[in-house]
């Protein structure tokens, strides 16, 4: 509910009864990847999610809601409950069921009765079933792209400061180019993520509570900074193809540089709403370290490997540039970095396997699990793409085969997709016990 | 009130209340007594129809708009179901619109695939080859596979066809599969097949005793009736495996597998022992017990408990709940039926209720619980193992009365019995059947030593399915594939596990070319050339009719039901 970006969830504040308006709901699913206990439904038909609200007006007139109808057992019964007793017992236990989600985060007034005693060591009859999640595909591309383009920028920025302005004058141009429009790419990509992606506009109104909201407006002002940023250096070659001339004042370098920080920082900005966002879920594989050094660790990757892409490409446009001392110096120290933030992000990954031997089905074991036996094809080519992209290339271009590292974007690019895909897939969600998820 | 109708206005325009997609489940007032349904639910008739899923039988009220079948929901004053139905009662609806439905016949052509022909050629195909088969290997080389899915009517009809029209002599049904068991153990202990209990008995006992049976899940509306039960009874569950009945049971007795039969022997020694019986309904009542009771004293509890697992107490304690109760129910399933020595173990069953006198009253009896929408259907009328209506092929007199009764010429009715559907099975196998008709049936899935048969079914020279779906693992073996007409589509009764006689009405139109199994039959009836025969059998109403007579004077005897009165 507070997790809606368009504020499209409503407690009734007498029956507290969660109702959703589904011509609010743009279809974004965020709140299935949060309700713990696999509520909400969405259907690809009407492009929102659904869920129950007890039949609330069936209610209202004084009929049965469907479920208490049909059930022949006569197990359901909605009522008003007394929340402070309900409160009060749930602090004797902390979930509904064994195994069931921690009632501390939802405070739940469901309860199930029974006039027996469970079994201690009571378990799920699905408690060793696990299967791979969705896999979210657009969002995979909208992650690894916009990190990719925040990076690219962010690092540009950094080395505009270190590096002489004759270099960097003549990559700049062609390399925010290149991350205005793959970032674009990442926004374009997670318009196709939603189910209505012509009511977003209104992704505003859950500002207050939902760290989605926060994500689409900072991304929003990230993007629309980008692309002046980017056309403030093709202002001289449209002044020469138009014959206008443009406010000099914006080719001011002390104006361009303050524009950069504001797009570095908004795209950082927009990153740390991304890892709110997924943290928010209380999943364990997407708690806040995890996520953090994750999405970090593509960023600092997937910037550096852009801009390395970008200093070789423009120095095949302007083979003046490579006769310089300082490109061949900035092309070693990239390829450094790279190595250096690859092996890093890598070894970082491996660490979920750890969670193989514990000994409890935990929820990072069931990943691991996941991902060593569903998952297996993607895992060893996420690897081996990272491996490629941000190791052997690398160690080429250091070598002397400046140009191998061209190729080290689309190693690197394709491994980090598959990281991010295996994100998605690999995550434990939370649900009731037993039954058929879905 | 201006303020605050600005406010609603924004409020609306960012945030939406209303809608396409809040409209579509506001509910509005669907009459018939169906309360609210959404708007595109809303019926223009409604009509109530027995479920076809399973044996319990339910009634389910289907909801139309301009005769078709919309929605349904279970009917309230059905003294079945009270206003249930499980999912599968639900959903019932939901497999006619399957994709895999089939909607033509399908021949199979000269390169092996299938391909879709018109109902003249089908039949024309059906009757040429089925004939060429008996003129070459004899009249009992053509043998047909039937079910416990389709209509008494419809069911009757094919036995009737295909025995007395078209000279086969071999037929069985898939409820071999499950019940037949206890077809027996009833034929032998009451002289006629017959399960003694209406649904109420299980509002009724005190004791109720589950042997191989998880109710709960199999059968949930009759699980629901035992929830019902206002006498805290004591629910005794024999079953290897911790079922959700078990779960729910108040005496669990999860026994070694196959160490049923001994159990059951070892509580009757028990009972006699303690004298714990009911000598007066015994002397009434039964004959041989005291041959029974001198085979049962050899189970000693010291080796019942040994064979099943129990502690000798815990036996002790399941016999004493039997005694102490007043009225004692025995129900069973698969469990037994399915088992190695299932006849046996339902005898057993059997004897406990009559030697403890718990049968005839409210709230006992030894009853076997079904599987399929009409077992007792195809029990009593498939014209397989019993003439129709429980007479005995081998029986002149019966044979006479059945004949005049059909008003068909007596030397049409074999005057043997026919082979079991594992005789059928290895009839092919030996070549002795060389044409099979299999309807409403999916042997090669369903038949033990699935890939063996398999193997066999291959050298059958014709193999016709007459079936809803044409993906079945057997109609993608067959030779020509007839499209059936679903539950819901067509008319006739079905009998459930209490013989309750239930009325299937056409609710939904069958998809594209697809017939009742009542109307192919008929029409095979006219290729065959053997329709004068059944001028009498126009429809499924007037079927229900000669059902009704072929009945009179059996203890089955429904005579004084009409058709529309189900």
């Amino acid at each position: 509910m507070n997790g809606c970006p368009v504020n499209a969830y409503d407690k009734d504040p007498t029956t507290g009864i969660v109702r959703h308006l589904d011509d609010q709901c743009i279809g974004c699913q965020y709140c299935i990847l949060k309700c713990p206990y696999d509520v909400p439904k969405y259907s690809k038909k009407r492009g929102i999610v659904r869920k129950c609200d007890m039949c609330s007006s069936r209610l209202a007139v004084g009929e049965a809601p469907a479920c208490v109808q049909a059930c022949p057992n006569e197990a359901i019964r909605i009522t008003i409950v007394n929340i402070e007793q309900i409160a009060a017992e749930r602090r004797q236990k902390n979930s509904l069921l064994p195994s069931a989600p921690d009632s501390n985060y939802t405070l739940p007034t469901t309860q199930y009765l029974t006039s027996k005693n469970l079994p201690a060591n009571m378990r799920p009859a699905d408690y060793y079933k696990i299967k791979p999640e969705h896999s979210h595909l657009p969002l995979v591309v909208m992650l690894a792209l916009t990190q990719l383009s925040v990076g690219a920028f962010s690092f540009a920025i950094i080395l505009r400061m270190f590096f002489p302005a004759d270099l960097m004058g003549a990559v700049t141009p062609f390399h925010s180019l290149v991350a205005l429009l793959l970032g674009l790419v990442a926004l374009g990509a997670s318009t196709l993520h939603l189910g209505r992606p012509l009511h977003a506009w209104r992704a505003f109104v859950g500002l207050k509570t939902s760290w989605l909201s926060r994500e689409i407006i900072v991304f929003g002002l990230f993007a629309n900074l980008a692309m002046i940023y980017a056309g403030l250096f093709w202002l001289p070659a449209m002044s020469s193809f138009t014959g206008i001339h443009f406010w000099p004042r914006l080719s001011d370098p002390l104006f361009q540089n303050a524009l950069g920080v504001a797009v570095a920082i908004s795209g950082t900005a927009g990153i740390y709403c991304s890892i709110m966002i997924y943290q928010d879920t209380r999943r364990t594989f997407w708690r806040t370290t995890v996520t953090s050094l994750k999405f970090a660790g593509t960023t600092l990757l997937l910037g550096v490997a852009t801009i390395l892409f970008s200093l070789l490409c423009q120095s095949k446009f302007e083979p003046g540039i490579a006769l310089q001392n300082s490109f061949h110096q900035a092309v070693t120290l990239l390829c450094e970095f790279l190595l250096l933030i690859t092996i890093a992000k890598l070894l970082g990954e491996l660490t979920v396997f750890l969670h193989l031997k514990d000994r409890e089905w935990t929820g990072m074991k069931r990943t691991a699990i996941l991902m060593a036996r569903n998952l297996r094809g993607a895992t060893l080519a996420r690897f081996l793409l990272g491996a490629i992209g941000g190791i052997l290339l690398p160690i080429c271009v250091i070598g002397g085969l400046e140009y191998a590292g061209v190729a080290a974007i689309f190693f690197c690019l394709l491994g980090e997709l598959l990281e991010r895909y295996l994100f998605f897939k690999a995550v434990i969600s939370p649900k009731m016990p037993g039954g058929i998820a879905s | 009130m201006k303020k605050a109708k600005a406010k609603s206005r924004r409020r609306s325009l960012v945030r939406r209340w209303d809608g396409k997609l809040t409209q579509e489940l506001v509910l509005h007032p669907g009459d018939f007594g169906l309360g609210k349904v959404p708007k595109r639910l809303i019926p223009d008739d409604a009509t109530d129809v027995v479920c076809g899923f399973c044996s319990t039988g339910c009634s389910l009220r289907i909801h139309l708009k301009d005769g078709q079948a919309i929605n349904l929901s279970p009917t309230s004053e059905y003294p079945v179901n009270l206003g249930m139905a499980c999912p599968k009662g639900w959903e019932a609806l939901t497999p006619l619109r399957s994709p895999d439905r089939a909607t033509t016949p399908l021949l199979r052509n000269q390169s092996g695939t299938l391909e879709p022909v018109d109902w003249d050629t089908a039949l024309q195909i059906f009757t040429l080859r089925f004939k060429a088969i008996q003129d070459q290997f004899g009249s009992d080389s053509v043998a047909w596979l039937g079910t416990g899915q389709i209509c008494t009517e419809e069911l009757a009809f094919l036995g009737a066809i295909a025995k007395f029209g078209m000279g086969i002599v071999h037929g069985d049904g898939n409820t071999r599969q499950c019940m037949a068991t206890s077809v027996t153990a009833y034929k032998q202990s009451f002289g006629f097949d017959a399960p003694p209990y209406t649904y109420k008995d299980f509002e009724e006992s005190d004791v109720l005793v589950f042997v191989g049976s998880n109710i709960c899940i199999a059968h949930p509306i009759m699980w629901q009736r035992v929830c019902r039960n206002k006498n805290r009874p004591e629910i005794i569950v024999v079953d290897p495996r911790k079922t959700e009945t078990a779960m729910a049971a108040t005496q669990h007795y999860a026994i070694i597998p196959k160490s049923d039969l001994l159990l059951l022997y070892g509580l009757a020694s028990m009972l006699i022992a303690k004298d714990w019986v009911n000598y007066d309904f015994i002397r009434e009542h039964t004959s041989g017990f005291d041959d029974f009771a001198e085979f049962v004293a050899q189970y000693t509890p010291e080796e019942v408990s040994r064979a099943t697992g129990l502690s000798i107490s815990q036996l002790q304690k399941f016999a004493e709940t039997i005694h102490a109760g007043k009225h004692v129910s025995f129900w069973w399933t698969m469990g037994v039926n399915q088992g190695h020595q299932a006849t046996r173990t339902a005898q057993a069953v059997i004897n406990l209720a009559l030697m403890t006198g718990n049968i005839g009253r409210p709230g006992t009896g030894a009853n076997s619980i079904t599987g399929q929408c009409n077992a007792m259907g195809s029990r009593l009328f498939s014209n397989t193992t019993n003439l129709l209506g429980g007479h005995d092929f081998l029986n002149a007199t019966d044979r006479e009365k059945v004949a005049q009764l059909l008003t068909i010429s007596v030397e049409k009715i074999p005057s043997q019995s026919s082979w079991a559907y594992d005789q059928i099975v290895e009839g092919i196998a030996e070549g002795k059947i060389k044409g099979l008709w299999v309807v409403a049936t999916n042997s090669s899935h369903s038949w033990i030593n699935q890939r063996e048969f398999n193997e066999i079914v291959k050298k059958l020279d014709f193999l016709v399915v007459q079936d809803m779906y044409h993906t079945t693992e057997t109609a993608q073996r067959a030779h020509l594939i007839l499209p059936a007409a679903g539950w819901g589509e067509k008319t006739g009764t079905f009998i459930n596990s209490e013989r309750r006689i239930g009325l299937v009405k056409k609710v939904s139109r069958a998809p594209g070319q697809a017939l009742s199994d009542f109307n192919i039959i008929k029409l095979v009836a006219q290729y065959w050339g053997c329709g004068k025969m059944f001028d009498r059998w126009s429809s499924p109403e007037s079927v229900f009719k000669i059902l009704t007579e072929l009945s009179r004077h059996q203890p089955c005897d429904f005579s004084g039901i009409r058709y529309h009165e189900c």
